[in-house]
C-alpha cells in the first residue's frame, strides 16, 4: 500500500514522467528497511531504559552510601558506657534486639576509640626520666588502695563509676600529671555526659 | 506539430487537478512526516513503516535513475535509509523530512561512487514492467519503448542537471531545497533544472514520448 507521493509539477513533461516512470521498491528491500528500522526501535529501547535509569540508580546510590556513612560515623563517636565494654557476644550471648551488624559496628568503634585513648596516651608520655621523677613513692600509693592509678591513666575498674573515676583524677592531679587528668576527666565526660563536677 | 504543452493541457486537465490535489496532501504531510519521525525515534514502528511507505518508490526511482544502475540503486536506498534509521536521535523537525531524506540519499550516492570507482561502467535499469489491466502486449511493448527513451533522455543530462530534474520530480523539491541537497546556491540550482528541462523536452519531443507512452502524431 505504497502512498506514491510525487510532488513535482504540472508540467507535460512532469506529467510524461511520472507516466512512464512508476517502478516501484522492490519487495525484499521493503523487508531489508523495515526489518533494520524494527531491529534498530527495539536495540534503542533497550538502551533507552539504561540511559533513563542510569542517573537515577547513580543517585540513590550515592545517597545511601553518604547515609550509611555518616551513620556509621556518628554511631562510633556516641558515648558507651564503661560497662558496655564487655562484649556480652565473645561469651555467646547476644543481647536482646541486637543484630549481629549492630554488635559488629559497635565493636568497631569500641576498638576505634581504645586506639585513639592509646595513641593520646602515648603521645602526652612524658620521658622515662621526667616519668620516674613524678612517680610517687610506694608509702603514697597504700593511702589510696586500689583507687590510685598504677600508671598515668585510670584503671577500668576505677572507670566502672564516676565516684572512683573523679577520684583517679584528683589523685593524677595530686601527682602533677595535669595532662593525664584532663584526659581522663575528657573521657569521663565523653562517657558520663550528665555527670557535673563536685564543689 | 503539435507541442507537448497543448497535448498536456488539452488531453489531462483531469490529471492536472488531481496533481494539485497530491501536491496539496503532500504540504500537508510535511509536518506529519516530522511527526511520524519523532514517533519513530520514540520507539514506534508503525510510525515508521507509514513513513516509509510514503517515501520508498520516489526514493528508490530517483536513485534508480540517477545511478543508472540498478544495484546501485539498491545499495544506496538501504544505505540512505539506514542512516536515517541510526540518526534517528538527532533528528530535528527543521525542514521537510523530504529534503532530509534526499539529502541523505543524495550524500550517500556521492560516496559510493567515490568509493566504487567502476560505478557507470555498467548499466542495468530494464524496467521489469508487468502489463496494466486491459493492456495489451503491444501496448505493453509500447510503454517499455518509452520508458527505455525516457532513461536514454535522462542518460544524456549531466549528473548535475539530471539530479536537479530528479529531486524536482521524485522528491517534489523547491529551487531552494535542491539547492540545499546538492550544495548548490539558488540560482545553479533553477539553471540546472531549467536547463534539464528543457534538454529533456527536446530529447522526447525528438523520441515522440507523451505522457501516454508514445507520441500518436
Amino acid at each position: 500500500m505504497s502512498n506514491d507521493n510525487r510532488q513535482a509539477g504540472n508540467s507535460d513533461l512532469s506529467t510524461a514522467y511520472r507516466t512512464l516512470a512508476n517502478e516501484r521498491t522492490p519487495p525484499a528491500l521493503d523487508r531489508a528497511v523495515l526489518s533494520l528500522a524494527e531491529q534498530e526501535a527495539r536495540v534503542s529501547a533497550g538502551s533507552d531504559w539504561l540511559n533513563r535509569w542510569y542517573r537515577p540508580a547513580v543517585f540513590v546510590a550515592t545517597v545511601g552510601l553518604s547515609f550509611a556513612l555518616i551513620l556509621e560515623l556518628s554511631e562510633s563517636s556516641k558515648p558507651v558506657p564503661p560497662g558496655s565494654d564487655v562484649d556480652s557476644s565473645i561469651n555467646g550471648v547476644a543481647p536482646v534486639g541486637e543484630s549481629p551488624f549492630q554488635d559488629a559496628a559497635d565493636a568497631t568503634a569500641r576498638q576505634v576509640r581504645q586506639l585513639e585513648i592509646d595513641a593520646s596516651s602515648s603521645m602526652s608520655e612524658p620521658p622515662q626520666s621526667m616519668n620516674e621523677s613524678a612517680m610517687p613513692t610506694n608509702s603514697s600509693w597504700s593511702n589510696t588502695g586500689s583507687l590510685l592509678p598504677a600508671t598515668d591513666s585510670c584503671s577500668d575498674e576505677q572507670r566502672a563509676n564516676t565516684a572512683s573515676w573523679w577520684a583517679c583524677i584528683e589523685e593524677l592531679e595530686k601527682q602533677g600529671l595535669t595532662q593525664a587528668a584532663e584526659r581522663e576527666l575528657q573521657t569521663l565526660l565523653r562517657n558520663f555526659p550528665g555527670f557535673s563536677l563536685p564543689e | 506539430m503539435t507541442t507537448l504543452t497543448t497535448i498536456a493541457s488539452s488531453r489531462n486537465a483531469s490529471l492536472c487537478r488531481r496533481d494539485k490535489v497530491a501536491y496539496a496532501r503532500g504540504m500537508s504531510n510535511q509536518l506529519e512526516d516530522s511527526a511520524l519521525m519523532l514517533r519513530y525515534r520514540d520507539g514506534d514502528i508503525a510510525a515508521f513503516e507509514t513513513l516509509y511507505r510514503r517515501h520508498n518508490d520516489s526514493l528508490y526511482r530517483y536513485l534508480l535513475r540517477l545511478s543508472a544502475n540498478r544495484q546501485t540503486a539498491e545499495d544506496v536506498f538501504q544505505d540512505a535509509w539506514s542512516k536515517v534509521i541510526k540518526a534517528r536521535q538527532n533528528y530535528r523537525p527543521t525542514a521537510k523530512f523530504s529534503t532530509y531524506l534526499f539529502r541523505v540519499a543524495h550524500n550517500c550516492f556521492i560516496d559510493y561512487v567515490r568509493r566504487n570507482k567502476r560505478h557507470g561502467q555498467e548499466t542495468n535499469t530494464d524496467p521489469d514492467l508487468s502489463p496494466d489491466q486491459g493492456e495489451t502486449p503491444e501496448q505493453l511493448v509500447e510503454r517499455r519503448l518509452a520508458r527505455k527513451r525516457l532513461d536514454n533522455a535522462l542518460k544524456t543530462l549531466p549528473d548535475e542537471q539530471r539530479d536537479a530534474f530528479l529531486l524536482h520530480e521524485e522528491g517534489g523539491l523547491s529551487i531552494n531545497d535542491i539547492g540545499f541537497v546538492t550544495g548548490a546556491n539558488r540560482e545553479t540550482a533553477k539553471s540546472r533544472l531549467r536547463y534539464a528541462v528543457a534538454k529533456l523536452k527536446s530529447e522526447m519531443v525528438k523520441a515522440n514520448v507523451t505522457h501516454k507512452g508514445i507520441y500518436d502524431e
